[in-house]
């Protein structure tokens, strides 16, 4: 499933489920295409690289929000791309494409 | 390590900018106080340039997560009156309707998520979350309905669309919306009680004159168009928006700051401002939630903007269903809007307040250049001052006390996360 904009509503959407793999971009700092793994299993995200907006709450919020609610499913797993440009207009930067190629085979492949 | 930090600085301002409060104080009193809040419009104005009117919407949503409706619905405005086409009541009133949506869906965020924690000591929404979980849990109730009213108008919850100039792609059916009138009814009485619970917070003794701006129309509660009002007695339409309003650039801000040409004065616009010009064009049921909540006529305590932002939920609560209650689906569902060679004015009540665009069309109707001016960026300049009288109050706090209490008089005027993320940036230099 898919979700875009303020993500406290994932609270709602991952609930029932005991696995979430949870797939977005980042910006932390390393080389674009980069893929980072999270787990939030026993501690919240690192904030860093991972903030949205200075006026909703972001994946490690959602995932704090749900925690607290008792409502975080057994395990959720962040996989995040690094990307390269965040300026309006259209598609994938080519490293970045590359890297969310290769982390949805994996997924498809159950890795 | 401090380059690295410059590095993701630069990074994240293409992502969202940053936001920072600087106090400076010098033996106990205050010397400067400056504020900056991440406002996206100045580059998305560029990137209109040579685009079709038509996508204006489209693209405009992006401008604001948690406000694409207000965008769409100024830019809109403008286009139509760019192209002299006034759309039709039932589209009108249907904007009116998913405008409502985004009311509940922004103001239950702020109010709950974003403001309530400061006011009971949290650090954040979820902190509190843990120990007030019923009401978390009944908050997010509120926002999804306001977020799948959105959807099933808008046909996506966030950047709508089924929205378009003239009108929509397609008018919902009644079966369709019936589910999320459900919704907003159950969620009615949680929205009721909110009024009197938040008007029970503890709230810091401070208050203010303001001049307030807001739109005013002389049928209902002004959200999706309306005449400028303010606490002076302007009165004026969006093309003479300019002639009375001005932006000056402040050197230590990206945004622009607004001032009144007239007496050259900061103004604020949103909540409070729409609770002191039009409040008797509420529903009964939102007046009466208000007036026993303690609310005054003409609220100068900005802290208590969350007491009004609860009165606006439950407002566009009984607004959304009595528009629901009368609704049929309508074809066509817009208007031709032929372009021509104009200038075009538009203007809404976005959640945080007055949202102004302004665009020049080609023949064919290519965008030549846009305006928007957003509501936190003309109240920036008003924000700033109401800080800097707050500080002067406070100034003996320690610290970190001080700090939080900043962030909560902030957070009465725009929904900005907290300082915990480690997004706002904020310093206090004592000398």
């Amino acid at each position: 499933m898919a979700h875009e904009g303020e993500c406290s509503p994932l609270v709602d959407l991952w609930s029932g489920f005991e696995s979430v793999v949870l797939v977005d971009a980042c910006a932390s700092g390393a080389a674009p295409g980069t893929v980072l793994r999270f787990s939030a299993d026993g501690a919240p995200l690192p904030a860093r690289g991972m903030r949205s907006s200075t006026h909703a709450f972001g994946v490690p919020e959602a995932i704090e929000l749900g925690r607290s609610l008792g409502r975080l499913p057994a395990s959720v797993q962040v996989i995040a791309v690094e990307g390269l440009d965040f300026g309006p207009g259209e598609g994938l930067s080519p490293p970045v494409a590359a890297a969310v190629a290769a982390v949805a085979e994996d997924l498809r492949a159950g890795a | 390590m401090a380059r690295e930090r410059t590095f993701i600085t630069e990074y994240l301002a293409r992502v969202e900018g940053e936001g920072a409060m600087e106090v400076r104080l010098r033996d106990g009193q205050v010397e400067d106080v400056k504020l900056r809040i991440y406002e996206p419009p100045r580059f998305f104005e560029a990137f209109l340039r040579g685009r079709a009117y038509t996508e204006v919407p489209d693209i405009t949503a992006r401008i604001c997560g948690i406000c694409p409706v207000a965008y769409q619905m100024s830019s809109i405005a403008a286009m139509e009156e760019a192209c002299g086409v006034e759309a039709p009541q039932p589209v009108r009133d249907l904007r009116r309707i998913l405008y409502c949506g985004e009311w509940v869906e922004s103001h239950a965020l702020h109010v709950f998520m974003l403001h309530a924690p400061d006011f009971l000591g949290y650090q954040n929404g979820f902190e509190m979350a843990a120990d007030h979980r019923e009401l978390v849990e009944s908050a997010l109730r509120l926002k999804k309905a306001g977020n799948e009213l959105m959807r099933v108008i808008g046909g996506r919850e966030i950047h709508p669309i089924n929205v378009r100039v003239g009108g929509f792609y397609r008018a919902p059916t009644r079966a369709e919306l019936a589910p999320v009138a459900e919704q907003l009814k159950a969620a009615r009485e949680f929205a009721r009680e909110a009024v009197a619970w938040t008007a029970s917070l503890p709230f810091p003794d401070f208050e203010e004159e303001f001049e307030f701006v807001a739109l005013r129309h002389p049928d209902v509660y002004a959200i999706e168009s309306g005449r400028l009002a303010s606490s002076s007695g302007l009165d004026i339409a969006p093309a003479e928006y300019e002639e009375h309003f001005a932006e000056s650039h402040v050197e230590h801000s990206t945004a622009l700051h607004s001032h009144l040409r007239s007496t050259r004065a900061a103004y604020l616009c949103g909540p409070l401002a729409r609770w002191a010009l039009n409040r008797s064009q509420l529903s009964p049921v939102a007046l009466e939630a208000a007036e026993a909540a303690g609310l005054e006529p003409v609220c100068r305590n900005p802290f208590r903007s969350i007491v009004v932002r609860a009165v606006e939920i439950l407002y566009a609560l009984d607004e959304a269903l009595r528009l629901l209650d009368g609704y049929e689906p309508f074809e066509p569902a817009a208007v031709d809007v032929p372009p021509r060679t104009a200038t075009g004015h538009g203007w809404t009540e976005a959640p945080r307040g007055l949202l102004w665009h302004r665009y020049r069309l080609e023949a064919d109707g290519t965008i030549a250049d846009a305006k928007i001016v957003p509501p936190t960026s003309q109240n920036q300049a008003r924000i700033e001052q109401s800080m800097y009288g707050f500080v002067e109050g406070h100034a003996a706090l320690p610290d970190d006390e001080l700090h939080l209490r900043c962030e909560q008089a902030v957070r009465s005027y725009d929904p900005c996360i907290s300082c915990a993320t480690h997004f706002l940036d904020f310093r206090i230099d004592r000398g």
